[in-house]
């Protein structure tokens, strides 16, 4: 596949913080690209690197194939969407979307042709003679979309375009988005800290921390198939269960153990290669939906708490005495709170890292996805 | 209750008394300028005799000394005509270079950090001294360049003074604008000129009334170096007008005329902006 945006180890400080701290990736032609990550991780940052706004310290970016690391903005032949400030409030609707055609001079008939074509295709038609900052606060991020289709930029580049607007009109702009962006086939280049969002609305996803990529993939491998600890604490809604201890090794059985509490993960370790990590610290993580009730289970709690969550249960079940984890089960499921459990874990969809390196052991066989 | 009637009553009279203060004086104008000679110097508002003599004698020099030959002048005073073009051109013109000059710095220093202990506070320096102490120095120099008495001194001069302000009353609204929006057209393919007036210089347009106004009043009114500065070709209208009572006369009807005609131009001007001029001091306010 084509890189339509490379990233080469690209980095950028401001004073005496790192915001970038060397990263590398490529966007393909025609997919949804998301950089995923808590606020200050960098991802803005890296944007606007992208798009011309700020000059990375070191590394190249390049779009199209073309170096563009030294050209300005205007010339990258990418546009941005803001997650603020989307419309100029002197101009009427139609006005702002012809702005990028105006500046390059295009001819009044073929501008309004364009400026037409677009409006109808975000469904602004009924808006362009209004005042850009009179329309609601979807269709200004509209406009701003609009703003840059109809320059037809190589790369659509956006920062958060959907933060603002309500929880429900975000949902539907999002299925839009993805809906539109199938339809002409522009590359995206999306900026969230949404996690939902991401998953929901990318083809490939970059998640960062602290100024570098911790991990690229699909929404599903990066939901199924975590490679850190802090993708796998920051991706999942509701969060991954996580259990710490030691992993032991008593007579060829290994045993998540700590204190009086000991956990077998024999079944665990077909999965993964776990003998390296022995006597150390490690952190055991399963999502809700991959545990269940079960009597032959290797893990014991009480029903802390009960919640009705649509179509089923979700317990609330405390296996240590300050560790509480959240475990799926059928509506119909006869359980009473204070009640005693077995928990069973879907062998292979438990994740174990190490504690102090946040890392993820080497998978046997590859059978669990390659990273 | 009869607290609340004392309080109101209190209230209108403090009222009443400072619109006295600020109105009478402007009363007093008026009324002496619809007066004839021989109610000059009567302290009643209302003329007994209401002429238009002192506003046709203003301009026409030769009547005025005839008339008021032996009490009022001693001298022929010009016509009118001139210093009020004068005023026209020199304030107009301060006024656009001043804006101009005045909204490019306040760009840049909205939008850069200038390197070296240079801050935009020091273009306030020339706005703390007196300025009868820097009057001596320009005039010498004038007088060596030959700008006294010119129209290029006074605008040259008026600009440089007022474009403090104007610098600091665009610096705000430039603040106000979001940088998003010049970094949005940029993007979508504006060079830094056209995103300076497709962009910013719309948006910044009240401020730009704001600004204009101010300074076309301080300038208008500017006595003291015009003053000096002109003699015979750039004479303003305030040095005009004072020349009327002094060592050449005592000719307070015409005085008061002229003076009425010139504070007529910044109110009509000021009714005919009034809209920018609301958003101009509103204006960064509506940004939540």
């Amino acid at each position: 596949m084509e890189a339509e945006v490379a990233v080469d180890s690209v980095s950028k400080r401001f004073g005496d913080t790192v915001a970038v701290d060397g990263i590398s990736f490529e966007v393909y032609r025609g997919e949804i690209f998301t950089l995923l990550g808590p606020s200050g991780c960098g991802k803005t940052t890296t944007l606007r690197i992208i798009a011309g706004l700020e000059k990375p310290d070191t590394g190249r970016v390049y779009i199209g194939g073309r170096d563009v690391t030294d050209l300005p903005p205007q010339k990258r032949d990418v546009c941005l969407v803001f997650q603020e400030y989307a419309v100029f409030p002197h101009m009427n609707v139609f006005e702002n979307i012809a702005f990028g055609l105006k500046v390059r001079r295009i001819p009044s008939n073929d501008l309004r042709k364009r400026v037409v074509e677009v409006a109808e295709t975000l469904g602004l038609t009924d808006y362009l003679n209004s005042r850009a900052g009179r329309v609601g606060l979807s269709e200004q991020q509209k406009i701003a979309l609009a703003r840059c289709m109809v320059v037809e930029p190589r790369v659509l580049l956006l920062d958060e375009p959907l933060t603002l607007v309500d929880a429900k009109t975000r949902e539907r702009m999002r299925r839009e988005l993805r809906e539109i962006q199938r339809r002409i086939g522009i590359t995206m280049l999306y900026v969230t800290h949404d996690q939902l969002e991401a998953l929901m609305l990318s083809d490939r996803i970059a998640v960062m921390n602290r100024g570098r990529l911790v991990q690229i993939g699909t929404p599903i491998e990066i939901y199924d198939n975590p490679q850190s600890l802090f993708v796998a604490q920051f991706i999942g809604s509701p969060t991954m269960n996580f259990i710490e201890g030691v992993l032991k090794k008593y007579g060829g059985n290994l045993f998540l153990e700590r204190d009086d509490f000991k956990m077998p993960l024999d079944a665990i370790a077909k999965y993964y290669d776990l003998e390296q990590l022995v006597d150390r610290e490690v952190v055991i993580g399963f999502r809700p939906e991959d545990s269940s009730i079960d009597a032959k289970g290797a893990l014991e709690g009480s029903i802390e708490l009960i919640e009705v969550v649509g179509d089923k249960l979700a317990l609330h079940i405390k296996v240590l005495k300050d560790v509480v984890v959240k475990v799926y089960t059928s509506i119909y499921e006869d359980v009473a709170a204070g009640s005693k459990v077995r928990i069973s874990l879907n062998p292979g969809k438990v994740h174990v890292f190490d504690k102090t390196s946040g890392r993820k052991p080497l998978p046997i066989g590859g059978e669990h996805g390659i990273p | 209750m009869e607290l609340r009637i004392v309080s109101k009553a209190l209230k209108y009279i403090v009222i009443g008394v400072f619109a006295l203060w600020t109105l009478v004086p402007l009363t007093w104008i008026v009324s002496l300028a619809f007066k004839s000679y021989a109610e000059w110097r009567v302290s009643y508002f209302v003329p007994k005799n209401p002429t238009v003599d002192n506003f046709v004698l203003l301009f026409k020099p030769q009547e005025l000394l005839g008339k008021y030959g032996v009490m009022g002048a001693t001298a022929i005073i010009e016509s009118a005509t001139k210093p009020l073009l004068n005023s026209l051109v020199v304030t107009v013109a301060a006024t656009v270079l001043s804006v101009f000059v005045g909204f490019f710095t306040a760009y840049g220093a909205s939008r850069y950090r200038a390197p070296g202990p240079f801050t935009l506070f020091f273009t306030l320096l020339t706005r703390m001294l007196p300025p009868a102490i820097f009057i001596t120095p320009i005039m010498v120099y004038y007088s060596n360049l030959g700008m006294l008495d010119t129209y290029f001194g006074l605008v040259f001069l008026y600009s440089a003074v007022t474009v403090t302000y104007a610098i600091w009353i665009l610096k705000g609204f430039i603040d106000a604008i979001p940088v998003e929006w010049e970094e949005a057209a940029m993007l979508e393919g504006a060079t830094p000129t056209k995103v300076l007036f497709r962009v910013v210089l719309p948006l910044v347009r009240p401020g730009l009334v704001v600004a204009g106004l101010f300074i076309f009043l301080l300038t208008w009114s500017e006595l003291l170096f015009a003053l000096v500065l002109t003699n015979i070709n750039a004479v303003t209208l305030s040095v005009h007008i004072s020349k009327y009572v002094g060592a050449v006369g005592q000719l307070f009807g015409p005085q008061a005329a002229l003076a009425l005609i010139g504070s007529i131009i910044p109110v009509v001007i000021g009714y005919a902006i009034q809209k920018h001029l609301v958003t101009g001091f509103t204006f960064g306010m509506v940004r939540g």
